[in-house]
């Protein structure tokens, strides 16, 4: 595949005269016109590369075509230098040439009503060209080098999944999230910010939150560029903006802070334009004169610990969850793993209780089970879950079932667990045999009975348990 | 980035406030070499206030170097104790305006903060410093990369010949200018633009096509660098303007902009006295 640039004289008098030309988009097949209007051949082959096909238009929404195509493009024109590919004449021969059609189909300009002159001609411009002089305005809405752009500033080398961020970020509302996070805020071009950004979206997501664009990602954006304004955000780790994100979004939801409010007459503009041609604009700032408005009490600082999350409506990724076996009258609780978390397999009654929320009841393998509580868990025990899991997963490969396997099946925390087992080790019979190595089912109950005598509360749950289990195995 | 008409809630080391009475923070950058792919830049540090130093040797701040382009994405820091640093900048990853800022940032939150030399408005206020605050700033003059442009191809012209669609066949619309940021631009209508492109190359009509359109065009750029030329001075052609008076021992600014020559007479020989080439060259023109 050819790549070619355009020359900028055709450029200039393309967009000199697109009050004239825009039709042209609407009703040309092929991109013979500009030839033909301009007098001589408008394109120069630039570079040979290897052909690759952007994202099908008939298989998918036009934001996941998009979100496609940020990894498509990016995948496909690494080697082009950040310097080429701010450059005009690069995106306006692609937009142009070689991915003419392409575009068409991608803005519906067959199907496309016309409107106003002004509008019209004015979305041609920012989608095929660059629409001012600005080239950091016209790269984030010219549309294919958005795409190369999102992916560039996403793409992690470092990570096995070397688009993890954009995955993060998600096709939905893909063009408004690419204004408020890379277009409005320069402060994104940091790779530390950026990570920090998408760690706190993915907080909400492992978690089954969803965000609202606006109230939410655009707001805390804005909450950046202010706080950005008294303290310089580069020198913060990542963490530390993850933890900004976080508690302002928490904040949000709770009802403490609205959206930062600025009397500005740019907002607007990006109101009117995002709504006549699908394209977010705002003048991209970056901390200017917004110090005052907040202040951030950074003594405060400490990790989240996602307790202040509102509770959620109903049961979802990183809950625990208490439910009543109605059968053995005892309540079982199971932590949910967040949703990004494949370190182990979710078991059948967790997929139940998806969904659900307190009081509702369900039926798994002839037993009926009653959602009592649930809640969030907390990031400590969600930690402490991860630290579980490559032993769980040992054990889970073993077909018996030994009864601390057992115990965290039935969705006990690692805690008792463990006082469970210091009770088993400690505490022998006269035989110097541990309760686990008994085998005869009198021995055991008189065992039992003997220490109901002289034990605690919780050694005594802990032969209560032993019993079910025990009768679970038989 | 650069930091202006920014309010901060704590003393700030800078030419645009007086927290502190005496002393200041200044970063001079300077090109040390330039190749296609590197520019390496350097940069002296100075800073005339005791306290602040304390603080930076005592580890509670360090100096930072903002780097940005925001034309391509571009934007680093720079974290360093000593007076001098310097760093390659890797031509690829900008194209045009590189912004420079220098700062002092706390490294940690600093309590109870003191400076003999702050301003008597904080006397007596209890001041704490949060981490990642720009204690003192020092707005560097920007750098232009300029090689760029050329990357795709070689289009070094500054001025752009754009023919406009008539409406009918009786329009007839006048020769207009205007400056954007890579070039200057001639609007003429597209008969004119054809016969431009057809004689363009023409060796003997250089100076008359010189004088008819870039001899008002430039008289055009002359007269609105001597309105505002700040407003340009980040755009490619000034630069190479700049670049190209400079090699002659004059500044463009003072000898040329505001220089006591009538622009009629800069124009003229910055195109090398087209007009009397033009008579001269009248004959070949016809026999042509």
């Amino acid at each position: 595949m050819k790549l070619c640039f355009m020359k900028q004289d055709a450029i200039d008098f393309v967009k000199h005269n697109i009050d004239r030309l825009y039709i042209h988009y609407y009703q040309d097949e092929t991109n013979d016109w500009i030839e033909e209007e301009y007098g001589s051949d408008p394109f120069i082959d630039f570079m040979e590369i290897p052909d690759f096909e952007l994202a099908s238009l008939d298989a998918m929404s036009i934001g996941e075509a998009d979100f496609d195509n940020c990894k498509i493009l990016y995948n496909n024109l690494r080697n082009l230098s950040e310097s080429q590919a701010s450059d005009e004449r690069l995106w306006a021969g692609l937009c142009n040439g070689t991915f003419y059609s392409y575009m068409r189909a991608r803005y519906d300009y067959p199907n496309r009503e016309l409107k106003k002159k002004e509008t019209d001609a004015s979305a041609v411009l920012s989608r095929f060209f660059f629409s001012d002089n600005n080239r950091r305005t016209g790269y984030f809405r010219n549309g294919l080098a958005k795409c190369w752009w999102v992916g560039r500033s996403t793409f992690d080398k470092d990570n096995d999944n070397h688009y993890e961020r954009l995955d993060i970020i998600g096709a939905n509302d893909l063009t408004t999230k690419v204004s408020d996070i890379f277009f409005s805020n320069t402060f994104s071009s940091n790779q530390t910010i950026l990570s920090g950004i998408c760690n706190a979206l993915k907080y909400f997501k492992d978690r089954g939150i969803s965000l609202d664009e606006k109230d939410h990602i655009r707001a805390s954006m804005k909450y950046l560029n202010a706080v950005g304004g008294s303290i310089l955000l580069d020198t913060l780790t990542v963490e530390e903006i993850t933890k900004l994100i976080v508690d302002r979004i928490v904040y949000i939801m709770e009802g403490q802070f609205s959206d930062i409010e600025f009397e500005n007459e740019e907002d607007e503009e990006y109101e009117l334009e995002e709504s006549l041609l699908d394209v977010s604009d705002d003048d991209t700032t970056d901390n200017q004169t917004r110090a005052s408005g907040e202040s951030v009490d950074l003594s405060s600082w400490t990790v989240n610990k996602g307790n202040d999350l509102l509770h959620p409506e109903e049961i979802t990724y990183g809950c625990w969850v208490n439910v009543l076996d109605e059968r053995k009258n005892v309540v079982l609780t199971y932590h949910l793993p967040l949703r990004s978390d494949a370190s182990r397999k979710w078991y059948p009654i967790e997929e139940e209780l998806m969904g659900l929320t307190i009081g509702q009841r369900f039926l798994l393998s002839g037993n009926c089970y009653k959602v009592v509580d649930f809640g969030r868990d907390t990031d400590e025990t969600l930690a402490h879950q991860q630290d579980e899991k490559e032993i769980e997963i040992e054990e889970s490969s073993s077909e018996k079932i030994d009864f601390y396997e057992w115990l965290k099946r039935e969705g006990f925390n690692k805690r008792v667990i463990d006082l469970f087992r210091l009770y088993i080790e400690t505490i022998v019979n006269d035989a110097g045999q541990s309760l686990l190595d008994m085998e005869d089912e009198e021995s055991i109950q008189e065992f039992i009975d003997k220490r109901k005598s002289v034990s605690t509360t919780k050694e005594r749950t802990l032969y209560k348990y032993y019993l079910l289990y025990r009768k679970d195995q038989s | 980035m650069e930091i202006k008409n920014r309010l901060f809630p704590y003393p700030v080391l800078c030419e645009d406030t007086d927290d502190y009475i005496e002393g200041e923070f200044r970063v001079e950058p300077e090109v040390i070499s330039q190749n296609m792919s590197h520019t390496l830049v350097s940069f002296r540090i100075s800073l005339d206030n005791p306290g602040l130093k304390s603080l930076i040797k005592q580890g509670y701040a360090e100096y930072v170097i903002h780097i940005e382009c925001s034309n391509t994405s571009f934007r680093t820091v720079l974290h360093t104790f000593s007076d001098e640093e310097s760093y390659y900048l890797n031509n690829g990853k900008v194209n045009g305006d590189v912004a420079l800022v220098g700062m002092i940032v706390a490294k940690k939150e600093i309590a109870n903060y003191q400076n003999d030399r702050l301003n008597d408005d904080y006397d007596d206020v209890n001041l704490t410093i949060p981490r990642a605050a720009i204690m003192a700033y020092c707005n560097m003059p920007r750098l232009n990369i300029l090689k760029n442009y050329e990357e795709l191809s070689q289009e070094e012209s500054l001025f752009s010949v754009i023919g406009n669609i008539k409406k009918d066949q009786n329009e007839e619309l006048p020769v207009r200018f205007s400056l954007d940021s890579d070039r200057i631009k001639i609007f003429v209508d597209a008969e004119v633009r054809d016969a431009y492109i057809a004689y363009q190359n023409n060796v003997a009509m250089r100076p008359l096509i010189w004088s008819v359109l870039l001899i008002p065009a430039l008289t055009f750029m002359m007269e609105e660098l001597r309105r505002d030329y700040e407003a340009y001075e980040n755009c490619r052609w000034f630069i190479k303007f700049s670049a190209f008076y400079r090699q002659q021992g004059k500044d463009f600014v003072e000898d040329v902009i505001y220089g006591e020559n009538p622009i009629t007479d800069i124009v003229q020989e910055l195109l090398q006295l087209p007009i009397g080439k033009t008579f001269l060259n009248m004959q070949e023109m016809i026999g042509d």
